[in-house]
């Protein structure tokens, strides 16, 4: 991988923290658009009593999924883009079957039933991938994790190493895949423990004619190293060519978890109803990585997890107890100006003195104690990571491609205002994909697109390295969404003239 | 780019290094230091009096600049400092004030503000006031203060070029106690400064590396013998261009081919320009001109994005 950058990681705040459940909300918003394809379309009724793991969204057009409750209860509202049910807590279930020796056929259709799209955060349908005529040599699964706070792979690969493998082998069956390499960042010392045991068992029990061939390999710590293209070249040697799918040159790529659902999909008929996020941040107390339901909001899941680790009504407190002292003294600076008597006068004079000293030192304290920790003060709620997540707020429900919730507090997030660039060409040489940010940024200051479309800027991966690395702030991978965007909206005019 | 600073506060990434324009420009100022104090140690209260003119000549020039134009303030992020301190040090301590001042003010007028300010100059600033000076009142330039003896005479520099290395002390040259400019006498300082530099990743190391490697060899083969290689690396302002002017950003390739082609076509002109040309230091033209290359190497001397190969559409 050309460039890319190493941060300061914020990983050690999750990593030790083993998956813990968390469910019993009441409401729970299941996003029909929560994924790459054409939307789902419902197949319930408002008041419909559904089960946990029941069908309630249909998978339309070539590229789309099922959608399935993940909990027990009633159809409370149905919009265009939301099915909004609430929790009765009975947890009543029912899966799909158990598979007990399927064959590839059975394996992708499973796939597409239970609705599983890639988990790594792209929320692209698996089975899409598989719906392919190309001979594919070699499965990829994705276990770098190259984003910071991010340790929902780590802990799956540390916990579920058999069960990975197993769904990575399932996976393989699927279109006769010989070649297995899991790639790992070289920092998740444990993953990479366990996933090595993991597939030496395998190796052994399995027969080496028809099963894959497992290989775990550790990868340079580097952003984005996990980046399909990027995880693609580093573990192969090879480059996805310009406007084609990985399936063009024989891999696909599968994250982790991805792979873990899999196996539960097939192996336990279970439907893609929960999944591993990791919630971390400083704004939030308990930060862990959890297995929640789909569906379940963001304040749900805060307050869950501890809740805020700032007390913003701290500093009301404090800012009321401070109004009323200060009023206490202007009440007595008041009566001092208004006696008439000079001996009362000094004596209120000295009490006012005292009044003051007293008041300034006992603002001072609550002062100290309001302020105690407001760096941990929560000012962003982003859904994935640091990088490529987006900023939401406490109404957004996770989906199936949400691999975090982070709260991050004021010390974390960082706003400056943009200077002017200096041609340092720090963001060239970060750019996994080697193009000149700056170059492109200063032909879209002037609107020539068509300029733009020749450096390349439609290779841009969106990963945000260049605006990390730019010593003026320019926000670079803002920039580059928004010429590709004009880019394409260029093809779309010349097409309409042709 | 037409978004307002709420969108932008919105978008990804959401966390950026702690690295800002001024840092560095600060830590330049830093990496310069050594040779700052060795060119004071050496040559006193005239050298003082060059640099601080310099620099408040540069720094005053932009600013007014800036307020004439109507534009931001941009003193704040120290770039005229360093613009003012570099040109005080390619001069000679006995440089005539009046030149101080005219060439500050070309290096920031003429180099820097009227193409658009930081970052769009088209050759570094320092050495294009350089050349207006030298051009000017090449005639004043030329006789310098020897350090020690306090006697003007000619550089090492001259010497090994009329071939004669009698005069030439390889520890004089690498601490400084030679004539020359106030801020290219002393290797040891300069190299200290470098190696700053590029430990906090500022400057990119393979151009000064390539610059003085590509002159060294063609010390070795222009001259013939091995002598010459180091005295023609420690002489001049050679050390002083291949670690702080040639690295300039802005006048600085893109691509890892042209970055080679830059540094080695610098160690060809600068050699050229000494054993074959008529002036007898060459780093400043030599920089210049490949300045001047830069863009035309960044049109066409580009790296291959991931994915397009060989294969084009």
């Amino acid at each position: 991988m050309h460039g890319g950058i190493h941060y300061k990681s914020n990983k050690f705040l999750t990593f030790n923290e083993p998956i813990k459940e968390l469910s019993g909300f009441k409401i729970h918003k299941f996003n029909l658009y929560g994924h790459i394809g054409s939307p789902a379309v419902p197949v319930v009724k408002i008041g419909d009593k559904v089960k946990m793991g029941q069908i309630i969204a249909i998978g339309q057009d070539k590229i789309s999924i099922n959608i399935y409750s993940s909990v027990s209860g009633k159809i409370l509202d149905i919009n265009n883009i939301y099915i909004i049910i609430e929790n009765d807590f009975s947890d009543e279930y029912i899966s799909l079957n158990k598979l007990e020796n399927p064959n590839g056929t059975e394996i992708l259709a499973r796939i597409k039933e239970a609705g599983i799209i890639g988990m790594g955060g792209a929320g692209f349908p698996t089975y899409s991938k598989y719906e392919t005529d190309k001979k594919i040599e070699t499965l990829i699964i994705n276990g770098a994790e190259c984003e910071d706070y991010l340790t929902t792979d780590d802990l799956i690969m540390s916990k579920y190493s058999a069960e990975v493998l197993q769904g990575a082998i399932l996976l393989a069956k699927i279109l006769d895949i010989k070649n297995v390499i899991v790639g790992i960042e070289k920092d998740k010392k444990e993953a990479i423990k366990f996933m090595k045991e993991s597939a030496k068992l395998f190796s052994l029990k399995q027969n080496i004619d028809i099963n894959p061939k497992i290989i775990i390999k550790p990868i340079k710590s580097k952003y984005p190293q996990g980046a399909e293209k990027m995880i693609i070249q580093t573990l192969t040697g090879k480059e996805v060519p310009f406007n084609s799918l990985p399936a063009d040159i024989g891999i696909i790529v599968n994250n982790v978890h991805t792979a873990y659902s899999v196996y539960r999909a097939v192996f336990f008929g279970e439907p893609c109803i929960k999944r591993v996020i990791t919630i971390s941040g400083r704004a939030v107390v308990n930060k862990g990585n959890y297995l929640v339901r789909m569906g379940s909001s963001v304040a749900d899941v805060f307050c869950s997890a501890g809740g805020a680790s700032y007390n913003s009504k701290k500093l009301d407190i404090y800012k009321e107890f401070a109004k009323g002292r200060l009023k206490a003294c202007e009440k007595l600076a008041n009566k001092m100006h208004a006696t008439e008597d000079l001996k009362e006068k000094k004596q209120i004079e000295i009490k006012l003195k005292q009044e003051i000293k007293d008041t300034n030192r006992e603002i001072y304290k609550h002062y100290v104690i309001a302020v105690d920790g407001c760096e941990n003060n929560l000012v962003k709620i982003l859904a994935g990571g640091v990088f490529m997540g987006i900023q939401i707020d406490e109404e957004y429900c996770i989906e199936a491609r949400t691999s975090a919730i982070l709260f991050l507090a004021e010390s974390e997030v960082e706003n400056h205002v943009p200077t002017a660039c200096i041609n340092c060409k720090k963001c060239a040489g970060v750019c996994p994909v080697s193009i000149q940010p700056m170059q492109i940024n200063n032909y879209a200051e002037i609107k020539n697109f068509e300029e733009c479309k020749k450096l390349n800027v439609m290779s841009c991966i969106e990963c945000g390295a260049c605006s990390y690395v730019c010593p003026a702030k320019i926000p670079l991978a803002y920039n580059m969404k928004m010429v590709k965007k004009s880019v394409k909206n260029l093809a779309k005019i010349k097409n309409n003239f042709l | 780019m037409g978004a307002t600073f709420e969108e932008i506060k919105k978008s990804s990434p959401h966390i950026k290094s702690k690295n800002t324009t001024t840092q560095i420009m600060i830590d330049v100022l830093l990496a310069l230091m050594p040779a700052l104090f060795a060119g004071l140690y050496f040559f006193g209260e005239n050298a003082a009096k060059i640099v601080l003119i310099s620099v408040v000549v540069s720094v005053v020039t932009e600013l007014l600049f800036n307020l004439i134009t109507k534009k931001p303030i941009t003193i704040t992020d120290f770039s005229a400092v360093v613009t003012g301190l570099l040109f005080a040090l390619t001069l000679p301590a006995n440089t005539p004030i009046y030149a101080v001042v005219l060439g500050a003010f070309v290096a920031i007028f003429v180099g820097k503000m009227l193409f658009g300010g930081i970052g769009k100059n088209f050759a570094n600033p320092a050495l294009v006031g350089r050349l207006f000076v030298v051009i000017s009142f090449g005639s004043l330039l030329s006789a310098f203060i020897d350090p020690i003896d306090g006697i003007a005479g000619a550089t090492p520099l001259v010497a090994i070029n009329a071939g004669d290395l009698s005069s030439i002390n390889l520890l004089n040259l690498f601490l400084g106690s030679t004539g020359g400019c106030i801020g290219e006498t002393s290797t040891l300082a300069l190299l200290l400064g470098g190696i700053y530099l590029s430990a906090k990743r500022i400057i990119d190391i393979r151009i000064p590396l390539i610059f003085l490697g590509g002159s060294a060899v063609l010390a070795f083969a222009f001259s013939g013998s091995i002598n010459f290689v180091l005295p023609h690396l420690m002489a001049g302002g050679l050390m002083l261009g291949a670690i702080f002017m040639a690295t300039d950003y802005t006048t600085s390739p893109i691509s890892d081919l042209s970055i080679v082609i830059y540094a080695l076509g610098c160690a060809i002109l600068t050699m050229v320009i000494r054993f074959f040309g008529s002036q007898p230091e060459g780093v400043s033209y030599a920089i210049l001109l490949m300045n001047l290359l830069v863009p035309l190497l960044d049109k066409y001397v580009r790296p291959n994005p991931y994915g397009r190969g060989a294969k084009n559409e």
